[in-house]
């Protein structure tokens, strides 16, 4: 682990991988209705603000994961309960991803299989990835991404060559006003999907070269916002809004709206693809960042180590967390999305940020 | 060395049997393929009543169907159930089928003409809901009749009922363009706001349908029982109002800019419909305004067609005579939508989505109107103009009758 590091390609493609999860196929922050799209491009500004403050942080604590860092700026009497904090939001994150792919692949597809038995061969395939080191998975993720380009690319094409795109079903733009649109780029799309890069805080000290980190994680944050707007517009364009706001898999549906000559059509496995390995990758890197913590806080010397129990948490939690699937989204929506990811993913490292430049400032002075 | 080759190839080969991830596999044989799904509601217990048209895939297999040999069954089986929710009729059709039902091929929804008078609101739920029907499906109301009566006959030509079904309402759309192909999530759409009603097409049973059903039905030249895609039917909040036929129902279409290819019969000279100019292209336009407070829609419909067939003499190298055809294929054109839209207001629908439209350029406007909006639709002013291009004549130019009299 120590010789082998991950290169800023293998980087870029994991966060592109890590943005689509599960937020390309589900159905996003739709107070904004049609206009869902501008609200995406608007929270990618805001994504791109965070990543930058996370890779600052970095910067500034060059070799230390998030945990360590956070005890540096804090102390270890308060770092320590943080970080815990964190131990524990990123297990409840991971396991909210595991259960979300889990519960969309049965109601679109594997109707009869239970839950834990879809959800335990995910987990099981990331744990095994994971145990070989975040390497290998950085390197899967480049393989993986030029899968998924394609299979993305296919969907495309097959959608644009079917003509069931009606331009009209996006406008008007902003009927409401810009007030839901705001609404839901800043209380629903920034801290889901954009704001979870706080994962990699945890991944970026394992890079080659320090400095390679920021440009190519904002590259792909914005090619990842950027094709998560095209699609999520694609998305309203086929279905209409009303469609695509009720619906659980709004991609599914689209896909399955592709009919050419009567020859090419149910096309749904592109997209039960596509799900299948944006979700591997967003639950291997949650696990990891989960790994990460409790390996730093409990000094064991490799989170590697800690792959197999963790897994097994997160799998145990992704099925006790709800009864339902009306249960999973309204904790979802009320307790995930309006507090822990901005608590976690916001409030705090920008709270890291400000200790550390007053601190930083205190320490030129007295310098000085 | 040999065991550690053997036993990484043992868990390979063990790992193929669980890939495939078949955990609750279903067998083609064990499968009872739905094709057509019909819809009625039992008059007196208000239940709902579906039949199933199964296709029977020993009948249709390649190479015996060809002959038509004695012996053989028809190729379509129709079952039928009752229950107070769909899901439940379907249930329990399930006792009378061999097989299990299976939804994913279904091309065709039929609905009852009496059950769509009392109103279909609520009935795309389980559509909507169920993974395995798609929304391509597309829909039909029965006319003058229950969905299980037409499903129930024998089609010449293709040999499975639904597939001849949705063969004629795909042709007709494309080169008649009377009906429209209105799939699931359209039909979902023009139920869900005041900004747009719902229409479907109709399909006719004509003739007998107790001689329909046999096998004979098709053996005849002329079959006894048939049926046609025909008409419009218009609908309000979701309850079947009345039908547009001919010419009011292709109005429709040209507001709804569905006209894919469709024939036009104009006026020659002093005789009435005396030429017929096919359609190729034409696209429409709404825009939708506020004046005076008041939404006006302007459509504008623009045309490009042929000359097909000429029935009195006149001169078709002059650029006039095309001028003047031109002209009069836009008036007959501007004719069929006003008459369109004339039912449509009668009735208070907005069959063509004006309200959307109105919702896409002036949100603000529709936002204080969309609660009473039939009413406003029903009163708001329609601008119609046509634009017609005829780019040419086909083989000849001047026809061979002559002229009875020279002009």
């Amino acid at each position: 682990m120590e010789q082998e590091k991950i290169s800023a390609k293998q980087l870029f493609s994991l966060i592109i991988l890590f943005e689509f999860g599960t937020s390309l196929v589900l159905p996003i922050g739709f107070v904004a209705e049609q206009s869902v799209w501008i609200s995406i491009l608007l929270a990618l500004i805001g994504g791109v603000v965070l990543y930058v403050i996370f890779d600052y942080l970095y910067r500034e604590h060059p070799g230390l994961p998030l945990s360590g860092y956070i005890r540096r700026i804090l102390g270890s009497v308060v770092g320590w309960p943080v970080c815990l904090l964190y131990l524990s939001f990123f297990i409840q994150g991971d396991a909210r991803v595991l259960r979300d792919t889990g519960e969309l692949l049965i109601s679109s597809s594997y109707d009869q299989t239970p839950l834990f038995v879809i959800n335990a061969m995910l987990m099981l395939s990331v744990i095994y990835v994971l145990r070989k080191g975040v390497v290998v998975l950085a390197r899967t993720s480049e393989i993986f991404l030029i899968v998924v380009i394609l299979l993305g690319a296919l969907g495309a094409t097959l959608v644009l060559l079917s003509g069931i795109i009606h331009v009209q079903n996006l406008l008007p733009l902003a009927g409401n006003g810009w007030k839901p649109v705001l609404t839901a780029a800043y209380g629903n799309i920034l801290p889901f999907p954009f704001s979870e890069t706080i994962c990699f805080a945890t991944i970026l000290p394992q890079l080659r070269k320090k400095a390679t980190g920021r440009k190519a994680g904002i590259v792909a944050l914005l090619i990842a916002g950027l094709v998560m707007s095209f699609t999520h517009a694609m998305e309203i364009a086929v279905l209409g809004a009303n469609i695509y706001g009720r619906s659980t898999f709004p991609l599914f549906l689209t896909i399955s709206k592709v009919n050419i000559l009567d020859f090419i059509q149910r096309m749904d496995g592109i997209v039960i693809l596509t799900l299948i390995v944006n979700a591997f990758f967003k639950i291997a890197i949650f696990c990891y960042a989960a790994a990460s913590v409790a390996a730093d806080l409990f000094r064991v010397s490799k989170p590697e180590k800690l792959m197999l129990p963790i897994g097994l948490v997160i799998l145990l939690i992704s099925m006790m967390s709800a009864n339902n699937w009306s249960e999973f989204v309204t904790i979802g929506n009320k307790v995930f999305v309006g507090m822990l990811l901005p608590l976690h993913n916001i409030a705090i490292p920008v709270l890291l940020l400000a200790v550390h430049l007053i601190r930083k400032s205190f320490r030129a002075k007295i310098s000085r | 060395m040999r065991a550690s080759r053997i036993v990484p190839f043992v868990l390979l080969l063990g790992a193929v049997a669980i890939l495939p991830g078949c955990w609750n596999s279903r067998e083609l044989k064990d499968l009872a393929i739905v094709l057509a799904m019909g819809v009625d509601r039992v008059p007196e217990s208000g239940k709902f009543k579906v039949s199933f048209q199964i296709i029977d895939p020993g009948t249709v297999a390649a190479g015996r169907a060809g002959g038509g040999g004695e012996g053989l069954g028809v190729p379509v089986t129709v079952y039928s159930g009752t229950g107070s929710t769909l899901f439940e009729a379907i249930r329990q059709t399930s006792e009378k089928v061999p097989r299990q039902l299976f939804f994913s091929q279904i091309r065709l929804i039929l609905i009852g003409e009496p059950f769509a008078r009392e109103g279909v609101s609520n009935l795309f739920d389980f559509f909507e809901r169920s993974h395995e029907v798609r929304l391509t499906t597309s829909l039909l109301v029965a006319r003058d009749n229950d969905a299980e009566t037409v499903l129930k006959v024998m089609a010449p030509l293709e040999k499975i009922p639904a597939d001849a079904m949705f063969g004629k309402l795909r042709t007709a759309s494309k080169v008649w363009s009377e009906s429209l192909d209105m799939q699931v999530d359209a039909v979902v759409n023009s139920l869900v706001g005041p900004g747009k009603q719902l229409i479907l097409s109709g399909v006719r049973l004509k003739g007998d349908p107790s001689l329909g059903e046999r096998k004979a039905n098709v053996e005849h030249v002329d079959p006894p029982a048939l049926f046609d895609i025909e008409g419009i039917g218009l609908f309000r909040n979701g309850k079947l109002e009345t039908w547009l036929e001919g010419d009011t129902a292709r109005g429709v279409l040209w507001v709804d800019n569905k006209v894919d290819g469709t024939v036009m019969t104009i006026p020659c000279q002093n005789k009435k419909d005396a030429t017929a100019i096919e359609i190729m292209r034409s696209r429409t336009k709404v825009r939708a305004d506020i004046r005076n407070g008041d939404p006006v829609f302007q459509v504008t419909v623009k045309s490009e067609g042929n000359i097909n067939e000429v029935l009195c003499p006149i001169d078709l190298s002059k650029k006039e005579t095309m001028v003047r055809m031109e002209r009069e294929l836009s008036r007959q054109i501007e004719r069929e939508v006003r008459e369109a839209v004339q039912v449509a207001q009668s009735h208070a629908s907005d069959i063509f989505g004006f309200g959307d439209a109105l919702n896409r350029s002036r949100p603000k406007a529709w936002r204080k109107m969309k609660n009473s909006w039939s009413r406003t639709f029903a009163e708001c002013r329609v601008e119609v103009k046509a634009e017609s291009y005829i780019r040419r004549s086909g083989m000849r130019i001047k026809p061979y009758t002559k002229a009875e009299k020279q002009r």
